[in-house]
């Protein structure tokens, strides 16, 4: 008893000065800040790498270096998403999961999805008219 | 007494196991139903019905239909802010929240790599210092022919490579390749396939820096080629042979954060009419950076290397911002000199330091210029350079493409599996760890018409292990911060050790099996 409980302290002694790596909360930008999480997308064009703002049924809607676009999955050739886990996978020119789907959707900037009029005034504030497509 | 000693003996072995336990972790988003009576304490994010987002990073309370907490609010376009204390959860469109979670999976794995690195000590670690990509050979694993994306220490570095192969294919119309890890590293191939050319006898097919495949004639070396103390260097960079150039210790020894660089100067003439020249290079990179990458980027740093490689190099701006510094001090910068000084044009990027390069680059040329004076600059000491050349003439070649027909493991087994990762650029990898390898064959057929020139093109990442001898020697408060300083700290050690470290390197790849 008396060394099971030694083992333990000892246990204990190590996993506190333990070193952790990876993301944690304090370091993931979308859960401190109103922005979605950075992308880093490859398409059959070329590489884009931006902000996800919103996932749809039909592709993904990145803003990339001040524009906003709307990828389809047909061409969405790899894609990575900083922080998420590696389960989370867009790519193969496929739609996503569903359940990578739902972790995509609630790292993006508007998980509920852009209303009409929302898009409408993001699209003015980036002197865009509707959204570009994948060509970069 | 025996109690204190025992205690103390349990608090050493504690310390020392936690010097190897590693902690991986994850961040898991959460939906929270905005209902009443609960209590949050993690991160959390609520978006409003107009499209405003509201931050809390403390956690919120939500009770009496109001969302309650110190809160951040940020309108649809991200430009302005303001406190917030409530809100009504009618205007409550969504929310979330955020936790860490420990990936615990992942930890024991790596923690096992650690404790294994301190367990087996400096006899295992002193040896495995040969630190670089995946290295291709042909010929039963005789023939040396290429190390694959030398750069790509993270995924977000990813990048295709593409290396002119001797190799020619068997009797069948085969052409086999043996692709080993020999480095304490993890390889992730995502895509390989080679590229066939077809071209005149005399023609030498190479890649180009532009990413274009080139059959270029009649390589010829400057009449007049020298270093940047002025010495000619002719003899050594003339012909494909064991001889080669490398920076004079001298230059080295006169670096400084304001000059770091080696150069070489050469001109060659041009032939009225023509609208470019072609420069054909046979080089590879020094050990200087393997030295800054494990003497400085990630030993000092210890355990904060594991952070800096899979957190930080996982940022995008970090990773643009290692990539910008590299950018500009490695690879090979080609200048011209016109209107009273050099003009960068174009760079070469870094090849690897175990194979030699076959690489051409190519230079547009003035209507009235009638000799191009040419100057290659680079950080002192990290490029051997074999042989370089100025073609006579030059053609885009335009390659076909062959994928990889079977890979095999060393046991002979076939791998389906393996051979559809690699097969085309997309989220599927090939994962090896040290000391494996695999055989890999394209059926190119079999053409005794025509001269025929093989590429392999291979596109994918690599992730150095942390030594354990890294974690338990740290010296640096946090991890690597691209500086010049760092640079030269790197130049001056490789300085140091440079010969030592060119023959521990040679002798101490890790065996395959």
């Amino acid at each position: 008893m008396k060394t099971a409980k030694l083992m333990m302290w000892a246990l204990v002694t190590a996993l506190l000065f333990s070193c952790r790596y990876g993301v944690s909360v304090e370091s993931f930008p979308p859960a401190r800040t109103a922005t979605g999480v950075a992308s880093d997308i490859m398409t059959d064009r070329g590489r884009l790498t931006g902000e996800l703002i919103e996932v749809r049924d039909s592709g993904i809607v990145i803003l990339a270096e001040r524009v906003l676009r709307l990828l389809p999955y047909s061409e969405i050739v790899s894609s990575r998403f900083e922080g998420l886990n590696r389960g989370v996978t867009l790519g193969n020119r496929r739609p996503p999961t569903a359940e990578s789907r739902e972790q995509l959707r609630m790292a993006s900037r508007f998980p509920p999805g852009l209303s009409p009029e929302m898009l409408e005034k993001l699209l003015q504030a980036h002197g865009q008219t509707s959204l570009a497509g994948s060509n970069p | 007494m025996k109690k204190i000693a025992l205690y103390l003996a349990l608090l050493f072995v504690a310390l020392s196991t936690a010097a190897c336990i590693l902690i991986s972790q994850r961040v898991q988003v959460q939906k929270i139903e905005p209902r009443n009576d609960v209590n949050i304490t993690t991160p959390v994010k609520a978006h409003l019905k107009d499209g405003s987002t509201v931050t809390y990073s403390s956690g919120v309370r939500i009770s009496g239909g109001k969302i309650v907490g110190e809160g951040q609010m940020h309108d649809l376009l991200l430009t302005t802010s303001s406190t917030v204390k409530e809100i009504p959860l009618d205007n409550v469109l969504g929310m979330e929240s955020f936790r860490t979670r420990v990936n615990r999976a992942e930890s024991v794995i790596v923690s096992t790599l650690a404790s294994a690195g301190v367990t087996a000590g400096a006899a295992l670690l002193a040896v495995a210092i040969f630190g670089s990509c995946p290295t291709v050979y042909s010929d039963d694993g005789t023939v040396e022919e290429a190390e694959l994306f030398p750069s790509s220490i993270v995924p977000l570095f990813e990048a295709r490579d593409i290396d002119r192969l001797r190799a020619q294919p068997d009797s069948t119309g085969t052409l086999r390749l043996e692709v080993r890890n020999e480095a304490l590293e993890t390889h992730y191939i995502n895509h390989l396939q080679v590229l066939e050319t077809e071209h005149a006898a005399d023609e030498f097919v190479l890649p180009a820096a532009n990413g274009n495949i080139v059959a270029v004639r009649d390589i010829t070396t400057p009449q007049v080629i020298t270093d940047r103390r002025g010495q000619d260097i002719r003899q050594r960079i003339s012909a494909v042979d064991e001889s080669f150039y490398s920076t004079d210790l001298r230059t080295i020894d006169n670096a400084s954060i304001a000059d770091m660089n080696d150069w070489v100067d050469f001109s060659t003439p041009v032939e009225a009419g023509s609208e470019s020249k072609t420069i054909v290079f046979r080089l590879r990179n020094s050990l200087l950076s393997t030295t800054l990458l494990y003497e400085i980027m990630l030993g000092p740093a210890g355990a904060h290397a594991i952070d800096w490689l899979n957190r930080d190099l996982s940022t995008i701006s970090t990773a643009v911002e290692l990539g910008r510094w590299h950018q500009k001090r490695a690879g090979l910068h080609i200048s011209i000199w016109r209107d009273g000084g050099y003009q960068a044009i174009a760079r070469i990027p870094d090849s690897g330091p175990i194979s030699w390069h076959d690489v051409a680059i190519s230079i547009p040329v003035q209507p009235q210029e009638t000799s191009l004076r040419v100057r290659l600059s680079f950080l002192a000491d990290h490029w051997r350079f074999d042989r370089i050349g100025v073609a006579s003439s030059t053609r885009t070649v335009t390659p076909r493409a062959v994928p990889i027909s079977e890979v095999r493991e060393s046991n002979d087994g076939q791998q389906p599996e393996g051979r559809m990762n690699m097969s085309s650029p997309d989220n599927r990898y090939l994962q090896t760890n040290p000391g494996q390898r695999f055989f890999v064959a394209f059926n190119v057929g079999s053409r005794s018409d025509k001269s025929r020139t093989f590429l392999l093109s291979s596109l994918g990442y690599y992730i150095e292990w942390i030594r354990g001898s890294w974690i338990q020697t740290a010296s640096a408060d946090g991890p690597f911060q691209p500086t010049d300083e760092s640079l030269l700290s790197a130049l001056n050690k490789w300085r140091s050790d440079r010969e030592a470290f060119e023959k521990r390197f040679r002798e101490a790849r890790v065996p395959v099996r």
